[in-house]
């Protein structure tokens, strides 16, 4: 038997297109969401069982993610979806690849063009043809909702947090010390010499009530990257290679950013339950957890994805609150991103969360190592773009 | 600021010229008659292309909401995510009107009403059942 995990382990099954046109009467959306349900119908797999989902997003003119896909289509078991760059070839590539890798098992792989009004002379005449005037609308959504100044949804599905389930302000300041704490140990991050009491978070101007600057990540300039090999090759490396356990995104159902924002938690715990799913772990395992903050409410869905304890978070955080460290320790040992996350390291969108437990792992975390961490869980993501991972030491 | 939405496409604009009749306009799979807002080409639910728009009863209820504050310090404005009674999270997101910020809360019933802004009509909605 070959070796190889694509060769001959890898078919395609199904194609569709939409119709091809100078003037189709259809948004770009709408071709996308043809090819796609028509390449379904093609297939005969049936919905429920697509759960990889990639498409092209940043070409010239922005088409749309696989967010809106999946919201439009109704794919509501998405554990890989991606978004790549041209040419569109990459999209099936990835896919083949993610099958292959068995990060899924009925991938969906799509892209769709429409001729813009910057990308034809003729279409300047059509003001159907209008390109978007945010450059990032990848829901086709935002002039819906400009009247009302372009909304943030993810404040929105805080304010109904609060609602549903009694959480406070003072349950984002757990999150937000404890990153700006363990950001005071990391040498690099942008907070290192700017702690955040309780008191000072709790002091702070609300400028989307209740809302503060400090539950948003710090902009800063900065880049990361990772090397990904085999385990088999990374044994030939000099350096300590850390392994990935598993690895998912997750996409379900409702995710449009600005009509709802309220579903985060059941994407986050699609992708949470994939990676325990995966490796049998579950979160009492982790020795350390890295969980999204580019704003602090979308850590808190996260962590109840990974405590699968939807509507308790606040009450969660209160035990694991430690005033005298100022720091969260959870189920009486779990630390939560000791580089300081986006919110105390500086915001590269969350690839610092995955850096840090490649440090921890390796036991290069410097004064703030911890005592021979195995497991570490990292988050990322707002919804309905999210990716996580398990990693361990070797 | 121009007058209207930035962009109209074949998916939103029936809803974008019901605006300027004041009537809202949703699109509705008349197929398995779900309500499909945002708008889009096809039903989530069945597939069906078969998208109409019909208007639903203007009657809703506060599902959240944003305090955006006037810097000028004057009464800070509610922009709505309002529920329709037609659908379970059937939403239109809106300016809420006839209510203060501190008196606000998620739950309150609303009614559909109509406001300018920049010369066009745009949709919100007032606190309380009577229209």
């Amino acid at each position: 038997m070959s070796a190889d995990p694509v060769r001959k382990k890898v078919a395609i099954v199904g194609i569709g297109s939409s119709v091809m046109s100078r003037d189709s009467g259809r948004t770009v959306g709408a071709l996308a969401l043809d090819a796609v349900r028509n390449a379904i119908r093609d297939s005969g797999v049936p919905r429920e069982a697509i759960n990889g989902l990639s498409g092209i997003y940043s070409t010239d003119i922005p088409t749309v993610w696989p967010g809106y896909v999946a919201e439009s289509l109704g794919l509501n078991n998405i554990v890989w979806s991606n978004c790549s760059t041209p040419p569109s070839a990459n999209t099936a590539v990835e896919g083949i690849f993610a099958v292959a890798a068995g990060a899924c098992e009925y991938a969906v792989c799509f892209h769709a063009k429409y001729r813009w009004d910057v990308t034809s002379g003729a279409a300047r005449k059509d003001p159907m043809r209008k390109s978007p005037r945010t450059s990032f609308d990848p829901a086709l959504t935002a002039p819906l909702v400009e009247s009302v100044g372009v909304p943030n949804g993810m404040f929105a599905a805080f304010r109904r947090h609060m609602h549903q389930y009694g959480t406070k302000r003072e349950h984002l300041g757990m999150i937000v010390v404890n990153n700006r704490t363990w950001g005071l140990e990391n040498e690099n991050a942008v907070f290192r010499d700017v702690p955040v009491t309780m008191d000072d978070y709790m002091a702070a101007t609300q400028i989307s009530p209740p809302l503060s600057a400090l539950d948003m990540d710090m902009p800063i300039d900065a880049g990361m990257a990772v090397v990904i090999t085999t385990a088999e090759r990374a044994a030939d490396l000099p350096g300590k290679a850390v392994l990935v356990e598993a690895a998912a995104n997750g996409l379900t159902g409702k995710s449009d950013f600005f009509f709802q924002a309220f579903d985060s938690f059941d994407a986050y715990s699609a992708l949470i339950n994939r990676l325990y799913a995966k490796t049998g772990y579950s979160a009492k395992d982790m020795d350390l957890i890295n969980v999204y903050d580019g704003f602090s409410t979308l850590s808190l869905e996260w962590l109840e994805a990974i405590f699968n304890a939807r509507g308790e978070m606040g009450g969660m955080l209160e035990d694991a609150w430690d005033p005298k460290t100022q720091k969260l320790k959870f189920l009486n040992r779990i630390p939560m991103s000791t580089h300081g996350g986006n919110l105390g390291e500086g915001r590269v969108q969350g690839l610092g969360h995955v850096l840090e437990a490649v440090r921890q792992l390796r036991g290069d975390a410097g004064k703030r190592q911890l005592k021979q961490p195995k497991l570490a869980l990292v988050t990322n993501g707002n919804n309905p773009v999210n990716a996580g991972m398990i990693l361990s030491a070797v | 600021m121009e007058a209207g939405p930035s962009r109209i496409d074949y998916d939103t604009r029936a809803y974008f010229a019901g605006l300027s009749e004041r009537r809202l306009n949703l699109a509705r799979c008349q197929a398995c008659r779900h309500w499909v807002h945002p708008p889009r080409a096809c039903c989530p639910e069945c597939w069906s292309d078969d998208i109409g728009h019909e208007q639903p009863s203007g009657k809703g209820v506060l599902f959240s909401y944003l305090l955006q504050l006037d810097k000028a310090g004057g009464e800070p404005s509610i922009v709505g995510w309002v529920e329709l009674i037609e659908q379970e999270r059937l939403i239109v997101v809106a300016p809420i009107l006839g209510v203060s910020a501190d008196k606000i809360a998620v739950g309150a019933e609303l009614t559909l009403c109509w406001i300018e802004q920049n010369g066009a009509a745009v949709p919100a909605f007032r606190a309380g059942d009577a229209s």
